[in-house]
């Protein structure tokens, strides 16, 4: 029966309901802001159209090249960090197995996942910025000081970058953790006969048929660390002067606060291209043998 | 020695733990005093009281918002589930021609920063006339990443399970929605715990599309309330404390099928 | 369990329903005419729907028309106004302030109300003159916002043999001296002046800049909107905070982390700062009488480089140009900003009159305040594109106070930046 070559057009339908509703919030927009991009554009005036414009401005535009490359320092930095602290929390989830210890830290790792980014920014800061702060106090018996950390330009970013950690950590571990445990006991049973330590099961056995949960937690990441906004925007709101400026806040400040709404699409659109490219280039450098993702 | 390792990497995770619920903890203890200074604070039993609550309750919109919020994010949640679990179906198990390429078109939109479409998306609701409508806050719920976590589930089904379905005289619905959903119950609930606290926490469209109180979501409801000189740090704590309870209880009850679904799928080679 | 869904959704499905057919628009009955009013939340409690639903319903009843209000938070006024605007669903009064007015006047988007006042009414509001923006009366300002005034720590200043502060070299002296150890164990933990520019957006400039432009005799902008802070006034303001901090070291450390309204809590209210900037309102009165803060303090709104000047906020009410009935939407205005609408408002917010025939409720340090000074303070004068300018000038400032720039070239860089965005205006009001 040659089943392989007869294709199921019904498979339309059940696609049908997601690509109308990606098209009509995601691609839609997007074109339009493509539009906008090629002019000037502002919520209280008529549109006026003037080509590449926005395009060269923002090449020369000193405080996008700076917001541009601290998200770049962003994604490299946040990525690679939490990926790991997510892998090695749920490594050590699952060896723990029903221990009453693991599975409180598994739950309350997650808590950041579900409250939301404006109130855990507005709750650090509020944590951070004092010397009579809780932080501060612990901070100071190592000798440090917590509470100029988000005013400084030095360490803003890096601050930021490790709450974004902290509060993504719990998130990516659940991912890690549903399929580590899906690795059967008779895998660890022959390693461990074999002889093999801890490391080497980890190296050996885990991350291996982790793979695909890897490039797929890389790539969200990729993802998310880009579009990043909310907490970088209700904490420091890029600041001090420009240190912590990331390229979302720019686009929403330009759209917003300074109504130049061309211009802020063309960031938009950049932001896009540049994100597409990774994602191709991803692709093509795991040239996928085992399924996965794509 | 294994032992001292084993011990710290206990401390460690534990601490992380800690460091990661501290300022929900804190968020606690400052909404249940009055304070304009969110250093001031006393650890002095007398001082706590339910008054920043209360002062909530009694905004003239207060439930009208958590009505909203409600409507707004378990919709949100049953039409990302329903589109999502199709779609994750159908790009997983549904040979049709260009499942690879849309598949990764539609995912490609995951890169648009949602600021970027924000402008373009307000026109486009005015034009079409359902802006300021609780239409316009459900629609957009559902993401493509539902659709990858939903194929990512529904990829490690064997084929046979689908096979004895078709033999048995299944149609390709029946089959997706007897036989393999029932399977990805873990995804479902991890779907529907995402969906749920993104929908509820989500505060910059629902202001802009925010008409009146009628469909005024309870995170733009209380950011109206701040303002901008005097700030009672109690009455914003409680405010946020209010706000995450919904979620963090629906992560409760819901979070128990993450791991449970996986060990009893009874799949194993 | 699929049964239960099925039927979960099918309910829920329903509420959609009902809820979407009844959020079109809201109702609109046959004889109620509604006016959509759209402001910021000022009220301490927030419960400002309250209590103007209160004051609004002798207008109601009195011109059959229903009046809602929407509060928009700060944060985002912006936003909401514009989109609001796009969409065709704003607002038919609103509320600006001056920052916005320009904009908006140039898109056509708000009527100037001085059509709609009698001789009366411009003999009662007291600050018509003041509010003007390009020569117009647009709006009517429903309260005087935040005078900025230089607090001090008469304690402190005792200690150190100083008396209140007068001029700017006053300021930098006692700031020097303040600025020391006094428990002996070798750690500085009294400042000179506690000023926080840690404010994520722009907001901070009340206290931390427009003053003390005015001081030194200038401004930011011309009459026709050019920026001109690269002259000496700006300039010379800006090397004044800049020596504060980097050359007289009179600021605390983490003054850079926090809003201004945060230093002055913590620094301030605690005793450890001998100055802190700050506006004149009732969160302010409050902390200082509380119970934190035990020590004498006093209050100036008269310092004084060439002149004496404070800035203050006053945001105006304003006709929108959407609004169907133009005439009620005034009507409106001017009985909440009147002595009828705002004599309770300020009842309670304790504001200050606006109109003479208004009962006065203002809270005893903002009438101490405004006492004999009302010609000192005045708001910002209105340019184009001036949000931008002010959000650059902001994150220029903290490079500047973290030591990356000088101050003229900040003001230079300023100044080339404003002028670099169209400011001409497009047409002329009609």
């Amino acid at each position: 029966m040659n089943r392989k070559h007869k294709y199921k057009w019904n498979g339309y339908l059940y696609i049908l309901p997601m690509c109308l509703s990606v098209l009509f919030f995601w691609y839609g927009p997007v074109l339009l802001s493509a539009v906008f991009s090629l002019g000037s554009y502002s919520a209280l005036k008529p549109f006026q159209f003037t080509g590449m414009g926005n395009y060269t401005a923002l090449f020369s535009d000193k405080y996008f090249i700076r917001a541009l490359s601290n998200t770049f320092i962003w994604v490299l930095g946040v990525v690679p960090a939490q990926t790991v602290l997510a892998f090695f929390s749920a490594c050590w989830i699952a060896g723990k197995k029903s221990s009453f210890l693991a599975s409180l830290v598994r739950k309350v790792m997650f808590i950041p996942s579900v409250a939301s980014v404006t109130v855990i920014g507005i709750v650090c800061r509020l944590m951070l910025n004092s010397p009579q702060s809780p932080v501060n106090a612990l901070l100071g018996i190592f000798g440090g000081s917590a509470s100029n950390l988000l005013g400084s330009e030095t360490t803003a970013l890096p601050t930021l970058m490790l709450i974004e950690v902290l509060v993504n950590t719990g998130y990516y571990m659940i991912f890690f953790l549903t399929s580590l445990m899906e690795i059967p006991e008779s895998y660890y049973e022959a390693a461990r006969m074999d002889g093999a330590g801890a490391f080497r099961i980890c190296t050996q056995i885990q991350i291996p048929l982790l793979k695909p949960v890897f490039i797929m937690i890389i790539f969200l990441g990729l993802i998310q660390g880009f579009r990043t906004f909310d907490l970088v925007y209700t904490t420091t709101g890029g600041g001090p002067g420009q240190a912590s400026m990331t390229a979302v806040v720019y686009l929403y400040m330009q759209n917003f606060k300074f109504s130049q709404i061309g211009y802020a699409m063309a960031i938009g659109n950049i932001l896009v291209v540049i994100v597409a490219l990774l994602t191709f280039l991803q692709r093509r450098l795991l040239k996928n043998k085992e399924n996965s993702l794509y | 020695m294994k032992k001292v390792c084993g011990v710290m990497l206990d401390l460690f995770f534990l601490t992380l733990a800690f460091i990661m619920v501290f300022p929900f903890l804190y968020m606690l203890v400052v909404s249940f005093q009055e304070t304009y200074s969110p250093y001031l604070l006393s650890f002095d039993p007398a001082d706590y009281s339910l008054d920043n609550y209360f002062l909530l309750f009694q905004r003239s919109g207060f439930f009208l918002w958590v009505r909203n919020s409600f409507l707004v994010s378990i919709s949100g949640v049953l039409l990302t589930l329903a589109i999502c679990s199709t779609a994750g179906y159908a790009f997983a198990k549904l040979r049709f021609p260009g499942n690879d390429r849309i598949f990764f078109f539609l995912f490609a939109a995951m890169a648009i920063p949602f600021p970027a479409t924000v402008v373009p998306l307000w026109i486009i609701m005015g034009k079409v006339g359902i802006a300021s409508t609780m239409a316009s806050l459900i629609l957009p719920v559902p993401t493509f990443l539902g659709v990858i976590l939903f194929r990512q589930a529904f990829l490690s089904i064997p084929g046979d399970m689908i096979e004895s379905a078709k033999i048995d005289g299944c149609t390709d619905f029946q089959t997706f929605a007897a036989v393999v959903l029932p399977l990805v119950r873990s995804t479902v609930m991890s779907v529907a715990i995402i969906y749920f606290a993104r929908s509820w926490n989500s505060l910059l469209w629902p202001m802009i599309m925010a008409g009146g109180d009628y469909n005024r979501t309870l995170p733009v409801g209380l950011a109206a309330m701040q303002d901008l000189y005097v700030v009672n740090y109690g009455l914003s704590m409680a405010g946020a404390v209010i706000n995450f309870l919904p979620p963090f209880i629906v992560y409760l009850l819901l979070q128990k099928y993450f791991i449970q679904g996986v060990v009893s799928s009874g799949l194993k080679a | 369990m699929w049964k239960r869904i099925l039927a979960l959704s099918l309910a829920v499905l329903m509420m959609i329903m009902t809820a979407a057919c009844a959020g079109d628009g809201g109702q609109q009955t046959a004889e109620d005419q509604e006016i959509l009013v759209w402001m910021p939340s000022l009220a301490p409690d927030g419960n400002d729907k309250e209590v103007w639903g209160e004051i609004v319903k002798p207008f109601e009843e009195e011109n059959n028309v229903k009046v809602n209000f929407e509060f928009i938070s700060w944060k985002d006024y912006e936003a909401k106004y514009a989109s609001g605007i796009q969409m065709g669903n704003g607002p038919d009064v609103g509320y600006l302030y001056v920052e916005m007015f320009p904009d908006y006047i140039d898109a056509g988007l708000v009527e100037p109300i001085e059509d709609y006042l009698t001789q009366e009414d411009r003999d009662d509001y007291l600050y018509l003159e003041a509010g003007k923006i390009w020569d117009r009366v647009y709006g009517l300002p429903l309260s005087i916002g935040n005078p900025v005034a230089l607090f001090y720590n008469q304690d402190i200043l005792d200690s150190i043999g100083e008396s209140a502060p007068e001029t700017w070299e006053d300021v930098r002296r006692i700031a020097q001296k303040a600025t020391a150890d006094t428990d002996g164990d070798g750690k500085i933990d009294q400042w000179g002046l506690a000023q926080g520019w840690g404010q994520s957006f722009s907001q901070d400039l009340n206290w931390n800049w427009y003053s003390f432009v005015f001081q030194a005799g200038g401004d930011l902008f011309d009459e026709k909107g050019r920026v001109i802070m690269d002259q000496e006034p700006a300039v010379e303001a800006a090397t004044f905070l800049y020596d504060l901090k980097n050359t007289d070291h009179a600021l605390p450390e983490d003054c850079m982390a926090q809003t201004n309204s945060e230093m002055f809590a913590n620094y301030f209210i605690t005793g450890k700062a001998a100055m802190s900037f700050g506006g004149v309102n009732l969160a302010n009165a409050q902390l200082l009488e509380g119970k934190d803060s035990d020590f004498e303090y006093g209050f100036t709104l008269k310092l004084k480089n060439k002149i004496e000047s404070t800035r203050c906020g006053l945001d105006q009410m304003v006709v929108m140009s959407a609004a169907p009935d133009k005439e009620l939407a005034a009507k409106l205005i001017k009985y909440m900003t009147g002595p009828v609408g705002n004599g309770q408002w300020h009842q309670v917010t304790q504001g200050a009159p606006v109109s003479r025939s208004e009962e006065n409720h203002a809270f005893p340090m903002l009438k101490e305040a405004l006492e004999g000074n009302e010609d000192i303070v005045r708001p910002l004068k209105p340019a184009l594109r001036a949000p931008q300018v002010y959000e650059y000038l902001w994150k220029a400032l903290q490079e500047m106070m973290n030591g990356n720039s000088t101050p003229e070239e900040t003001m230079k860089d300023v100044t080339e930046y404003g002028n670099s965005l169209p400011y001409e205006r497009q047409s002329d009001s009609e």
